[in-house]
């Protein structure tokens, strides 16, 4: 799929990794702090670096000061340079990330060979798949052979204790007005910064992700064929509409994403943003009663036959053949879903894919959407001399130039004339760039994405549309800057206990009053002490 | 002449039905025995054939049959081309019958000296060594000790990292052992009386009556390192040298568009995934599968010996 989707996918997985509190927390048991957590009150005395916005290419839709990313209809036709020397003097990049498809051998890759003169060092990435890349990074920091930048996810156990150990401090390279001597890293949003915060110092560049959690987008030349609309204005409205939408017994089906369709519905129900957080005491949204409602009408809409049957189970690429074909009306993904309906469009060209704000559950007006943690992962980099540190930091430099630049064409679409050709001044990537081009430095260093879909300038406006209607009426994501050892921990797994059980609800094998028992031995096991450390986590960052 | 070779027969198929005790089955009986196999057969071959179509269908007919084909409308060979087109599945499936064919080949020598040298009693430690052998049949080490000795050997990125680990199976010594147990000590007693040493008594007695025993562990162990993909996932650094099933995990388990991760953000939409899938299915099921007609006859023989001996 998509690199957004991609990325989101990972995010997913990693929730359900259970090893956490077994393998992972036992191989990097030796990297915990004294006390097991961070350092609010020093995190917060971090000075983040300045952001200073990329104004090289003129996008056709700006940037909003709200976080509506900029959108283009054509990639720009002559793409500046960004970087005017090569950042790395010579020897080996090792680097270590997920790796979903294995690329051309960097022998025969002519892409990968250029870039690596670009970079003017050898780039060796040592990369495992998306669900099986936490089981690697345990291995490979237990074996203490850190590569020089790695990817490291957010839910990494014993994560601040990991970072003091094994990476760079950033601070003096990147803090306040440091960062200027790294233009595309002073690019990147300041809230992607602020999760790279820990034990009061910078550890790590930020792959910034658009904070948007969940976009429900649907067929809207089907839903109009049928004289519906998408404009609904209540819960209700919501569910009717998939009604209208399904017919069973010609394979057709409302909805085809599980459990996301739940949290659609908690946005609707004012359900918590994972956590409410009142003056500090933290409510999980498990205990809201609004979820057990969530669930409800998700159960009944199940029974009606309105989700399509395999949601829970299947994966992408096949919702994206479902929603091609018309087996679904509608889908749960993230603000970057131009990539799902430029594939729609190629196998249908008359389909038109727009997303769905969702409405208060009772009417009143457009409910809150979800935010979360504005970034992918963090690139730590191994501890290293000073003159090290910098020239991997010139190295992300180059890897996240700006979209629209002559560096972020080549990092993302290949050789011109061999990896991709252009139609007008988009570049449509060959056969030979399809397989040359996924060396996957886009989990290594990659700018903010920008709304683009080539060749499609509707599609392009209606994501970016459809961001900044998001956004406007936006719930914050309420753990930013905190930390829980205990989450970190448990919660994922705790988390997929959860999910499960919703599942089993969802489908008819349990009832609302096993979520009550459910939630209950959620609060006695981890829940009530991941809520103490929450609690005292924004007790010692000032309760800002 | 006919009439009197007829009634012999006669006389010669009855003792025959006396002594089995059973008279004929009666049709239906019967036909409801063909039914139940045909059943049966049918529960195993089915997804066979839903995966071979699927792979071969398009991804209208995959989406409108919900995701199994059981009979392609156009039979097309586009997923194949697709998944040989960047030459990632090629080289995995290479990399994958050289590590089977090298490992299956050391596992079976190694296991074989070990296992006739523990089934001699008196041999040097024997029952320390029978011990430690035990030991890993019943506590498997780690994944980051296993990481921590295949690095300090220098195995890391190497194919050897996917062979030394495995080398030596418990349960398949095991096996073997109580096979060579029960070859007659009289065969073997003969064979030193004209003057053969434990060499030559493995090489020319034993060997030559363990076909069978050879042939299953053998089979067990090809399997277990053509199905192998942790080792490579943990071992191995350099995507060049990923196994196929790797590969195949990368592209079925995480749905993972093949070979367009880039390319989709420019607009290139790929063959159907499932078709896709189904294909890297069958491109590694098809090497393996290949070995078991070989391997049949000496299959069944083989089997029971780790089934009643311990």
């Amino acid at each position: 799929m998509s690199r957004s989707m991609s990325r989101r996918a990972v995010l997913r997985s990693a929730l359900g990794v259970a090893m956490a509190g077994t393998v992972g927390g036992g191989a990097l048991a030796g990297c915990t702090t004294a006390t097991g957590t961070a350092d609010a009150s020093a995190d917060a005395a971090v000075q983040l670096p300045t952001l200073v916005p990329y104004t090289g290419v003129k996008p056709d839709l700006p940037q909003t000061a709200q976080g509506t990313r900029p959108g283009f209809f054509r990639y720009p036709a002559a793409p500046p340079r960004f970087v005017t020397e090569a950042p790395a003097s010579g020897g080996t990049v090792r680097a270590m990330c997920t790796m979903n498809t294995p690329p051309v051998p960097v022998g025969r890759n002519r892409f990968w060979q250029e870039l690596n003169t670009r970079l003017g060092a050898e780039l060796t990435i040592n990369g495992a798949p998306t669900l099986d890349y936490v089981s690697k990074f345990q291995t490979v920091v237990a074996g203490d052979d850190l590569p020089d930048t790695m990817e490291v996810r957010a839910t990494t156990p014993q994560l601040p204790g990991l970072l003091r150990a094994k990476f760079q401090d950033l601070s003096e390279f990147v803090g306040g007005d440091a960062v200027k001597d790294y233009p595309a890293l002073a690019n990147i949003p300041t809230e992607s910064w602020q999760t790279t915060v820990y034990n009061g110092g910078i550890y790590g560049v930020p792959l910034h992700n658009p904070p948007i959690k969940v976009m429900t987008y649907a067929r809207a030349d089907l839903i109009a064929e049928r004289g519906l609309s998408l404009d609904v204005r209540t819960g209700d409205e919501w569910v009717q509409l998939c009604r209208e939408m399904a017919d069973p017994k010609h394979n057709r089906w409302a909805h085809g994403s599980m459990p996301s369709a739940v949290t659609f519905l908690c946005e609707m129900l004012g359900v918590p943003n994972g956590w409410r957080n009142d003056a500090g005491t933290f409510t999980k949204d498990y205990e809201v009663p609004e979820y057990r409602k969530a669930l409800e009408v998700t159960a009944r809409m199940w029974k009606e036959g309105l989700i399509h049957p395999d949601s829970f189970t299947a994966v992408g690429s096949q919702k994206i053949s479902w929603i091609s074909t018309g087996t679904v009306a509608m889908l749960v993904g993230v603000s970057t879903w131009s990539n799902v309906a430029m594939a729609v469009r190629k196998a249908e060209p008359k389909a038109r894919i727009e997303p769905i704000m969702p409405p208060k559950y009772d009417g009143g007006g457009q409910a809150r959407t979800y935010l979360g943690p504005a970034i992918f992962s963090i690139t730590g980099l191994k501890k290293a001399s000073k003159s090290r540190i910098k020239e991997m930091l010139r190295v992300l430099n180059w890897l996240q130039a700006p979209f629209g630049t002559e560096e972020h064409r080549l990092r993302v679409f290949g050789v011109p004339g061999r990896d991709f050709t252009l139609h007008g001044s988009d570049p449509i990537v060959t056969d030979t760039g399809a397989s040359e081009t996924t060396v996957p430095t886009l989990y290594i260093g990659a700018c903010p994405i920008a709304h683009y879909a080539a060749g499609y300038p509707d599609i392009t406006r209606a994501e970016y549309d459809g961001e900044q209607e998001a956004l406007s009426n936006a719930e914050k994501w309420p753990l930013a800057g905190l930390y829980s050892a205990t989450d970190q921990t448990q919660g994922a797994v705790l988390d997929k206990k959860m999910l499960d059980l919703q599942a089993d609800i969802i489908t008819g094998r349990k009832s609302l009053r096993d979520w009550d028992s459910g939630v209950r031995t959620w609060k006695t096991t981890f829940g009530d002490k991941i809520r103490t450390e929450y609690a005292k986590a924004w007790q010692k960052s000032g309760g800002k | 002449m006919s009439a009197a070779i007829t009634r012999a027969a006669g006389r010669r198929s009855r003792p025959a039905a006396h002594t089995t005790g059973r008279t004929p089955a009666s049709v239906p009986v019967r036909g409801l025995k063909g039914l139940v196999l045909l059943i049966a057969c049918g529960v195993v071959v089915l997804p066979f054939v839903g995966v071979i179509s699927t792979s071969l269908a398009d991804d209208r007919q995959v989406t409108r049959a919900g995701g199994l084909v059981l009979w392609p409308d156009h039979p097309s060979l586009d997923a194949y081309r697709a998944i040989f087109a960047g030459g990632m599945v090629t080289r995995a499936l290479l990399v994958s019958i050289g590590v089977t064919a090298v490992g299956t080949a050391l596992s079976l020598v190694c296991t074989t000296l070990l296992a006739y040298g523990l089934s001699r009693p008196g041999s040097f430690a024997h029952r320390p060594l029978l011990l430690t052998v035990l030991f890993t049949v019943l506590f498997a080490p780690g994944m980051i000790p296993s990481y921590l000795v295949v690095k300090q050997l220098g195995l890391l990125n190497s194919y050897w990292s996917l062979i030394v680990p495995a080398l030596i199976n418990g349960f398949n010594v095991i096996v073997m052992r109580s096979f060579f147990l029960d070859l007659p000590q009289e065969l073997l007693d003969a064979a030193r009386i004209d003057g053969a040493g434990e060499w030559q008594l493995l090489r020319r007695v034993v060997l030559p009556l363990s076909k069978a025993v050879i042939a299953v562990v053998g089979l067990f162990y090809a399997v277990a390192y053509w199905n192998n993909y942790i080792s490579a996932l943990l071992y191995i650094n350099d995507s060049a040298r990923w196994p196929l099933q790797l590969v195949l995990r990368t592209y079925v388990v995480d749905g993972t568009t093949i070979g367009v991760d880039s390319a989709h953000i420019a607009g290139v939409v790929p063959p159907p995934q499932q078709s896709l899938q189904m294909a890297t299915l069958v491109v590694a099921l098809v090497p393996i599968a290949a070995l078991y007609p070989f391997l049949q006859r000496h299959f069944a023989k083989g089997i029971l010996v780790g089934a009643v001996k311990g």
